[in-house]
């Protein structure tokens, strides 16, 4: 089971090509600048361009080929685009029926989703009257509650605040879990996505520079010095962290030193070994590739103390990692929100 | 104020009936040529457009005329009918309705056009994906997403064939009850220089346009 997607779609300046098979569960983030065709592509395989030399298969279901074009409400995918697209004749309330009440079978409850995007205050107006925010929340509200088998979104965020925005990404990430929904996110933030993604796709001109799992594409270019961080699954041993979720660790909130240190105020102190030394985008400083029980993490430190410290690969150091540095998106019921 | 004849309320009745009957066939028929017009990538797009557009530019005796031919007894259509047991449709009422529909052609599709075009492919499709059928999505979102474009269109087309003269006069020339419609029995007063009565319905249809064309621009921009 998985998502195959295969084709060619001329654009005004260059041809969009993509041959790829993605995960059918997590979420993978397609990444690229603007007007790299990341959007035409989540088009493409939404089924709102028409195009002919396009192959689409999801899991056993055939989307779209040279001689077939399946429905799109056959395809069941829940569509949030830029543009929240809700019908502006109908209140809320019924923008959110109109795929609720078409669904075969309901996983997501009606009241969870009502609440869990904030939306119950909004159900009586129509969406001329909501903000920018206010119109993705009901359009991300909408797609769930047609119970689809795989999300596809395009920058479905952009107009919340940050910590609306974390709500949401979290709230995301839940019931992708849950209900093993695979979820598609297109995004020009590389930062804002990487944190969320378990998967990732990374386009340039119409081209795919470079796919794959999150966690090993973080290992490499151009991921390795664009973000320089990496993602690891907890609970890591020897790390005071109670959540099960995954840590974010930015090489920058990463020190090295040869021995435990015993007053300090870092908590967290793993004992790793030096697995690589790569260039860092400083010409100073050189991120340096731990391993810590089969998972990969990096510091960021001087050339400087790396000589002084006569570092080696294969060399076993300890590694002091900022508690404030295990990032992990915070989930919490939505209060007042926009 | 002059009182009117009953020839002269056969009149009205007969136009305001030429008006709703034009007004109906041309919703139904203009919908799909609007729909492609709006959405097609064809290269005969242009080509359609003009055709649609020509009763704008032509004299509505030219349209009238070879109207008359072909609905007439030799002609391809009235031929056909007569062959078949029928009766050929000059000077009768189908003719002229005939006549109003093609005449009013543009006024229905190009404010449906625009409609269309406003409203995109975009809503349907996203539509669609929460489950609607093709059809669903048409009645529930794209329908009421073109009122405006609906009512613009059915209002300029009744409007539109309340004032036609002379595509009627040259098909359906002036039979009382049949084919003398409004404007063509106001031109019949004139010649007969019954002034009083040219006037009566004259001034009647001038106040008739003036509130119609007021309500269909002092519509609110649909929210």
């Amino acid at each position: 089971m998985s998502l195959y997607v295969k084709g060619s779609v001329p654009l005004q300046h260059f041809a969009l090509q993509f041959d790829l098979t993605l995960p059918n569960k997590g979420i993978t983030a397609i990444v690229g600048p603007s007007g790299s065709g990341k959007t035409t592509l989540l088009e493409v395989i939404a089924g709102l361009r028409k195009t002919s030399a396009v192959k689409i298969r999801f899991g056993k279901q055939q989307w779209q080929s040279a001689s077939n074009f399946m429905g799109l409400a056959e395809r069941r995918m829940g569509l949030v685009l830029q543009d929240p697209m809700l019908f502006p004749h109908l209140t809320v309330a019924d923008n959110l029926r109109y795929g609720w009440q078409r669904a075969q079978q309901h996983f997501l409850s009606w009241d969870e989703v009502i609440q869990r995007c904030g939306v119950a205050e909004l159900l009586e107006q129509k969406p001329p009257q909501l903000s920018g925010g206010q119109q993705q929340r009901v359009a991300f509200a909408r797609a769930l509650l047609a119970q689809p088998q795989v999300l596809l979104l395009d920058e479905p965020f952009s107009a919340l605040d940050e910590a609306t925005r974390q709500h949401f990404v979290a709230y995301l990430r839940e019931v992708s879990a849950q209900h093993g929904l695979p979820v598609l996110w297109v995004s020009h933030q590389l930062t804002d996505i990487a944190e969320v993604s378990d998967y990732i796709v990374l386009l340039s001109r119409g081209k795919i520079t470079s796919s794959g799992a999150l966690v090993e594409q973080l290992r490499h270019e151009p991921l390795r010095s664009m973000l320089a961080m990496a993602v690891m699954a907890t609970p890591l041993p020897g790390l005071d962290e109670d959540a099960s979720k995954r840590l974010r660790i930015y090489a920058r909130d990463v020190s090295i030193s040869l021995q435990p240190v015993s007053h300090s105020s870092v908590r967290n102190q793993l004992w790793s070994t030096i697995h690589a030394v790569h260039e860092s985008s400083h010409d100073a400083e050189c991120l340096v590739e731990l391993e810590y029980h089969g998972q990969y993490f990096f510091a960021l430190i001087s050339n400087a103390a790396w000589q002084q410290l006569a570092l080696s690969v294969g060399q076993r150091v300890v590694a002091h990692i900022k508690s404030a540095a295990l990032h992990h998106p915070v989930s919490q019921q939505l209060e007042n929100t926009c | 104020m002059v009182m009117l004849q009953p020839s002269d309320y056969q009149a009205i009745s007969l136009t305001l009936q030429l008006a709703a009957v034009t007004t109906a066939i041309l919703l139904v028929l203009a919908t799909p040529v609007a729909w492609w017009l709006a959405f097609t990538g064809s290269r005969w797009r242009g080509w359609v457009q003009a055709i649609v557009a020509m009763p704008l530019v032509l004299p509505p005796t030219v349209l009238g005329f070879y109207l008359l031919l072909a609905l007439g007894p030799n002609g391809f259509i009235g031929a056909t009918l007569e062959s078949l047991g029928g009766r050929h449709l000059a000077f009768s009422f189908t003719g002229i309705v005939i006549g109003s529909v093609i005449y009013s052609l543009p006024f229905a599709v190009q404010p449906l056009t625009e409609a269309f075009r406003a409203m995109g492919k975009r809503p349907l499709l996203v539509a669609e994906s929460l489950g609607a059928t093709r059809w669903q999505a048409l009645r529930t979102i794209a329908l009421p997403l073109c009122r405006g474009g609906f009512v613009v269109a059915a209002t300029l087309v009744f409007a539109h064939t309340l004032g036609e003269f002379g595509v009627i006069l040259m098909i359906g020339g002036s039979i009382p009850g049949e084919t003398q419609v409004l404007s063509v029995l106001i031109y019949d007063h004139t010649e007969a220089l019954n002034y009083s009565a040219a006037h009566a319905l004259s001034l009647g249809l001038i106040a008739f346009a003036v509130v119609v064309l007021a309500v269909v621009y002092g519509r609110r921009p649909q929210q």
